[in-house]
């Protein structure tokens, strides 16, 4: 939502919407006219008033013409013909009714008043003014004529004035508005803008935090408990990637991985989540997997990338932090949902007591499940293990395409996850 | 998104504070109308003390309109709608009591008149359905009071005759009012998806550019101690003793800058970023800027945009408090105000009357020496 229309389109919007409102109300007057010649036809029958019925036909039919194609030809028509209509009209009516002996007569004035309503041409609102002063000056002259020719009375018709009055100023304020308030319309879709790109600038900071806390910062941490001596040759060629890929490549851009989910049984062998599984079993941990593993061809790539790497880094804090070297992945897929848990029964902790200032949980599985649409949540307890649930929304390649968030922060699919890294940078 | 409804006013909040003098004109023109009219048929007056009621319950009615429009109460609420009708029929019985008997015709009779011309002026604050119905309620007032009345009725005409005349008005003003409010309605939603779909497209431009920026802000921070780091180690293939204290070292200096920046909000980058346009203090330590909507953030993006280019406030002095009340956040922005409320009012309507929409309960005190915006949102 952009909070408004951009100044150079208001007017159009203005005159079109001030059309329509016109043609509201010339067709209640053109249904009351043809109401008050039922009426009074009903109360009279001997008088002779289908003449004027007809008259309001082409004029309710015109009407529909001029508000389903405004422009300056079906206006000039609506005006035209409307006219002769109107014409036949007050001469049955002078001749007919009594009651209407007076140009002034309200019945008189309402298919007037429609021809006042004409609209005009909603891309140019101040011909919209013009239009509807030639409709009243028409409707005058041919009343009058009427009224001549049937020797009725003259007099001013102060219903129509009033009514032509009504479209002249609402006309009139909407060309003349200067629009002061409008001034600010710029500065509100600058300030969407800027939202959005502050959006997408958030949003890779943190999968920027995400990477290089699964690679720089975990390789330092390992260098950091190592005691002196020749390098672990695993945390070598980890270190050795890290320079490769997180600082020589870019890590951040679009992925050129075209893949899709794929329905063939070797999806799970395929799947990022496998390979996270794979990664933890060469490390040395025994990793059970049970459950439906096949419902991971379900995931658009984006969400099967991060469940892959925030299941992995679930992987190197049961290995890092748990004392236990057993650690179980259950996989279930629930209609639109798939759910991940990760499960160990070593150290536990207690999740409100972990600084603010550690990434891992929050930023490399929380926050990277969240920007796909999923959630993840940590149970544990000091001496009772930790749990993971991780649950992703299982969605077509189609939609993970097109869903893109319109407001400021652009979340989930529309900012495809990147983080691409790991797979050569790894966690190993 | 938020709760907006789908009137003009909260699709296009600057439009409809531009239709304001229209809606200040309606109400007049409805009770110079009726007075005028009250005058010309001041013979017809059976009741004096209920025609007196029936220009009142109008002026009421007038007053609940232009107040309600007013830039400082938006957005224009159903219940003044509801308010609106209601004293509108109360015009059209009391007007009705006040000619009992007397009443010759129907067509000199201002309420029909007077109280479509309130209706339509509804237009750029109500969804048009409400003011159909509100219309069509109004109307069906009138039918009744003027089937009332018909034996007082000179015109030799069926008494169906007298109930077009009057509801004719009534009807087609307030039908114009919901043509316009759903026609304009609709013009701005649609372009609306347009200008997003467009954005969209740019986004993905966007993100590849973002991308790359960020990229480079973070190499360049890694290769101030992360990659001479690693390189000699690499090289030399062994830990020393001096290794363990600087991989620590870097890890905890690299942790701390990244959490920073992971952690700084939208609202907080617009605080302290480079070329920010206003600065100060934001108190948010449960971090709930990032719970507001796209709406909420663009409005207020905005406003603090137009205080850091106003003379009226000292924008170098903004203070924002955002904190959690029964699962709602409440803010709170105050900034020192240089010139009189007059003056702030003048330069800030605009983005004021948008955070209102956009907020719903917006409170706004420009009293000098702060002016202070009271606001609350949903946790998103």
């Amino acid at each position: 939502m952009l909070l408004g229309l951009p100044a150079h389109l208001a007017p159009q919007s203005t005159g079109t919407a001030l059309a329509r409102a016109c043609h509201a109300i010339a067709t209640v007057v053109l249904v009351g006219a043809a109401l008050l010649l039922v009426s009074a036809q009903a109360a009279s029958p001997e008088l002779v008033l289908w003449p004027a019925l007809v008259a309001l036909v082409p004029l309710l039919v015109l009407l529909l013409v001029v508000d389903r194609r405004p422009g300056a030809t079906s206006s000039a028509v609506y005006l035209v013909l409307g006219t002769a209509c109107l014409y036949w009209y007050a001469v049955t009516l002078f001749a007919q009714v009594p009651a209407v002996q007076a140009s002034d007569a309200f019945s008189l004035a309402l298919p007037k008043i429609a021809l006042v309503m004409v609209g005009g041409s909603s891309v140019r609102p101040r011909q919209g003014l013009a239009w509807a002063s030639v409709g009243f000056v028409l409707g005058e002259i041919v009343t009058q004529l009427a009224t001549w020719q049937t020797g009725s009375a003259p007099r001013l018709d102060v219903t129509t004035l009033l009514a032509f009055a009504l479209v002249v100023v609402t006309m009139g304020s909407a060309v003349l508005a200067t629009d002061r308030a409008r001034r600010a319309q710029p500065s509100l879709h600058r300030a969407a803008f800027d939202q959005q790109v502050q959006g997408i600038r958030h949003d890779m900071e943190q999968q920027a935090a995400a990477i290089l806390h699964d690679t720089v910062l975990s390789h330092l941490a390992a260098v950091a408990t190592s005691r002196p001596g020749p390098l672990d040759p695993v945390l070598a060629r980890s270190v050795a990637a890290d320079l490769e890929t997180v600082v020589g490549q870019e890590w951040l851009g679009e992925p050129e991985r075209g893949d899709s989910p794929s329905a063939s049984a070797d999806a799970w062998e395929a799947s990022d989540l496998a390979r996270a599984v794979e990664q933890g079993r060469d490390r040395g941990l025994a990793v059970g997997v049970t459950g439906d593993v096949g419902a991971v061809a379900r995931l658009a790539p984006s969400a099967g990338r991060a469940l892959g790497l925030a299941v992995a880094q679930c992987l190197v804090n049961v290995e890092r932090h748990s004392g236990v070297e057993r650690a179980e992945v259950v996989v279930y897929g629930d209609g639109g949902e798939l759910s991940v848990m990760v499960i160990d029964d070593g150290a536990g902790f207690d999740p409100a007591a972990v600084p603010a200032d550690r990434l891992g949980i929050a930023g490399s599985v929380q926050a990277r499940m969240a920007r796909v649409g999923g959630s993840a949540q940590v149970w544990s307890s000091p001496g009772s293990g930790t749990s993971v649930i991780i649950r992703v929304p299982v969605v077509t390649v189609d939609a993970a395409a097109t869903a893109s968030s319109p407001s400021g922060a652009p979340s989930s699919a529309a900012a495809d996850d990147r983080d691409r890294a790991l797979e050569t940078g790894g966690a190993a | 998104m938020s709760g907006r409804e789908r009137t003009p006013q909260q699709v296009d909040p600057l439009g409809a504070l531009s239709a304001r003098p229209v809606t200040v004109l309606a109400a007049a023109a409805a009770l110079v109308y009726a007075g005028v009219m009250t005058t010309t048929t001041r013979m017809e007056i059976a009741s004096l003390g209920a025609t007196a009621g029936a220009l009142v319950a109008l002026v009421a009615a007038g007053v609940v309109l232009v107040l309600s429009a007013s830039p400082y109460r938006a957005p224009f609420r159903r219940r003044s709608l509801v308010a609106l009708s209601v004293l509108s029929a109360g015009a059209v019985v009391l007007s009705a009591v006040g000619t009992a008997g007397r009443d010759a015709f129907v067509r000199d009779d201002w309420p029909p008149v007077a109280v479509g011309v309130l209706l339509l002026a509804l237009a750029p604050y109500r969804p048009g359905v409400e003011i159909a119905l509100a219309g069509l309620g109004v109307a069906l007032v009138v039918a009744v009071v003027v089937v009332a009345q018909s034996p007082s009725f000179v015109t030799p005409v069926p008494v169906t005759s007298f109930v077009v005349v009057a509801v004719t008005p009534v009807l087609a003003l307030a039908f114009a009012g919901a043509a316009f409010s759903r026609t304009f309605t609709r013009l701005v939603e649609e372009w609306d998806a347009r200008a997003s779909v467009a954005r969209s497209a740019s986004a993905e431009e966007l993100i590849e550019s973002v991308a790359r920026s960020v990229q480079q802000d973070r190499v360049t921070v890694l290769n101030r101690d992360v990659v001479p780091f690693f390189t000699s180690l690499v090289a030399s293939g062994t830990v020393q003793e001096a290794d363990v204290e600087r991989a620590r070292r870097i890890a905890d200096s690299l942790r701390s800058t990244m959490v920073a920046e992971a952690d700084r909000s939208w609202l907080e980058h617009l605080f302290a970023g480079d070329g920010a346009p206003v600065s100060g203090v934001v108190v948010d330590p449960d971090r709930l800027a990032p719970a507001m909507t796209g709406e909420h953030r663009t409005a207020v993006r905005a406003l603090l945009v137009a205080l850091g280019a106003t003379d009226a406030v000292r924008a170098d002095d903004v203070q924002v408090v955002l904190r959690e009340r029964d699962g709602r956040v409440d803010g709170l922005l105050s900034v020192p105000v240089v010139g009189g409320e007059a003056s702030v009012r003048h330069a800030l309507a605009p983005w004021l009357a948008v955070l209102r929409v956009v907020f719903g309960d917006l409170q706004v005190d420009p009293a000098p020496p702060l002016l202070t915006l009271r606001f609350s949102y949903d946790q998103h």
